[in-house]
């Protein structure tokens, strides 16, 4: 196995020309992508302070420069945080406290004991750079990702370069996309969904469309017009919102598009089904996985079939097993703790004890579910109560400390709600105890208090006052007897 | 009207009106996001008291598309 980075340039070797990236009107041919990484790992390794090892916190928008700075980064043995542009300032100091990054890249307005370099500096001109290149050993770590953990502070995730060339493998070997195809990105690469699939497309040697966001249907069809567009990607949440705006308009393009890969979200059997005969010869696929274990487990909804309401079998080179709570294997059928085995799983949490986080070679998902005899994995419940606002994993305990902190409000508990538009899956909603003779603030006000402390979708959708918050003798608060 | 259509998206996505420039393209700033795409639609609708098509709707591809159609719409 090789690396990604290292697939990307055996590939531009042999088809410089071919277009890697695209984002608007800038396109990168392969030839040039891995000049400019060449040229952002030269830039890298002159900065002061610079030292292999350590760490580069990266804003992951849709643009192109993010690429020749990520891969870049990796090529001077540097470790990479791709974080959202839009990160809340408390999660960014979190991460930043965590990582001590020598180098901050595309936040330029925060300031902080690191050199900032706005994501322009990585524009570089120089071509032809051709020199022998060094790629990093397999075992060393290449990305830290930051999940959002249980307790509401993140949790940082290593994955080595074996991790993620083992992740890209199984991708492709399931979804079996080829060289020749097209892929439209329109979800962010700040996120393990997005990232996974800039890695499995250009270790493929396919050419890749950045657009960022699902928000701008027409420009979604006249890049399937215009670029010949073979591969999408989506959430669940980006499929309502396009039916909603757009009909079934993309099934027009059924005879076009080879493949489709959902995730990071519940789909229902009747949705899956519904996509299935909208687009009746593309391998509309979706998969089942975690930060920490990425695309762990496949379907096809085709191939697939008679176990829609399953989450799929485990991917290739891939097992799941099913384990009781100390962590002994499951017969068939049994309900447990579903774990993953496999080169793409990471090695553990960043700055934890992991004692917790594995049962032998297995990493445990912390989700609830059964196998059957056929290899489907059914889930049962997740074991993390997190709400999952149209794939984007929101903690109840970080949006509840931020309301602690307004007067009026005593103590809150937050859960999640079926979207009333109908396009998200879930949005928060927040249950609230006031403050006794202190005066209530207003649902408004209490939105206008969070934004800014917050990003929007983790902000409550919706609010109720209510008398008191279930809890256990224990005073763990009783989440499922909310509504 | 331009000013009041900008400022109804601007109240939606939180943003002072100055910062929306007309050729910026739909779901470009960040603060756009799918559900508050949503809310501008219907706040325009229900402001000027008009419907926007599901065609109409597909044809948005900047800022400015946004502003005329809803002008159109509403000198109707």
């Amino acid at each position: 196995m090789i690396s990604v980075e290292q697939s990307i340039f055996e590939f531009a070797k042999q088809n410089p020309q071919k277009i890697a990236l695209k984002s608007g009107k800038t396109a990168v041919s392969y030839g040039e992508l891995v000049s400019r990484g060449l040229a952002a790992k030269i830039f890298f390794e002159g900065m002061p302070n610079y030292r292999k090892g350590s760490c580069v916190i990266l804003a992951a928008g849709k643009h192109i420069e993010f690429a020749y700075a990520y891969f870049g980064a990796h090529l001077a043995g540097l470790k990479v945080a791709p974080i959202d542009p839009e990160t809340n300032p408390i999660r960014f100091d979190f991460i930043a406290q965590i990582l001590n990054p020598f180098v901050v890249i595309g936040f330029d307005k925060i300031q902080g004991p690191w050199v900032n370099k706005s994501l322009k500096d990585f524009s570089f001109q120089e071509s032809g750079l051709q020199s022998e290149v060094a790629f990093p050993d397999m075992d060393s770590v290449a990305d830290i990702l930051f999940t959002t953990g249980t307790t509401g502070t993140p949790k940082g995730v290593p994955l080595t370069f074996k991790n993620e060339a083992a992740a890209a493998r199984n991708i492709n070997d399931f979804i079996r996309n080829k060289t020749d195809d097209v892929e439209l990105l329109a979800l962010p690469i700040s996120h393990s969904f997005g990232l996974g699939r800039v890695r499995c497309c250009l270790s493929n040697g396919q050419t890749l469309i950045l657009l960022g966001s699902f928000v701008n249907v027409k420009r979604i069809y006249k890049s399937f017009e215009e670029d010949g567009v073979t591969g999408f990607t989506m959430v669940p949440s980006s499929w309502k919102f396009l039916q909603k705006m757009s009909g079934n308009q993309l099934g027009n393009y059924a005879s076009q598009l080879k493949y489709i890969e959902m995730g990071s979200a519940y789909f229902s059997e009747s949705d899956k089904n519904e996509l299935a005969s909208l687009l009746p010869n593309t391998r509309v696929t979706m998969h089942y996985g975690l930060t920490e274990a990425s695309r762990s487990a496949f379907m096809e909804f085709h191939e697939d079939a008679n176990a829609l309401n399953s989450v799929g079998k485990a991917s290739p080179n891939t097992d799941i097993q099913v384990f009781d709570e100390f962590g002994n294997t499951l017969p068939l059928g049994n309900e447990g703790e579903i774990c993953v085995k496999g080169e793409h799983v990471t090695q553990g949490y960043l700055n934890h004890p992991n004692n917790d986080v594995f049962f032998g070679n297995y990493f445990r998902t912390g989700d609830w579910g059964t196998k059957n005899s056929d290899g489907y994995i059914f889930l049962k419940s997740r074991k993390k109560e997190l709400i999952n606002v149209g794939g984007k994993k929101v903690s109840p305990i970080e949006v509840e400390d931020q309301l602690a902190l307004i007067p009026g409000i005593a103590e809150s508990a937050c859960i999640a709600i079926p979207d009333p538009g109908e396009v998200l899956g879930e949005v928060v909603k927040a249950c609230l105890v006031a403050k006794p003779n202190a005066e209530r603030p207003t649902f408004e006000e209490i939105s206008s208090t969070l934004s800014g402390k917050l990003e929007g979708y983790k902000i409550p959708a919706v609010y109720e006052w209510v008398n008191e918050i279930p809890k256990t003798s224990s005073g763990k608060v009783q989440r499922g007897l909310l509504k | 009207m331009d000013e009041q259509i900008i400022n109804v998206i601007a109240k939606v996505l939180e943003v002072e009106p100055s910062s929306i420039e007309l050729d910026c393209g739909i779901g470009d700033m960040p603060e756009w996001t799918s559900m508050n795409h949503l809310n501008i639609i219907a706040n325009l609708e229900k402001e000027f008291s008009i419907k926007f098509s599901q065609s109409d709707i597909m044809d948005l591809e900047d800022i400015s598309d946004l502003v005329s159609l809803t002008q159109k719409l509403a000198s109707k």
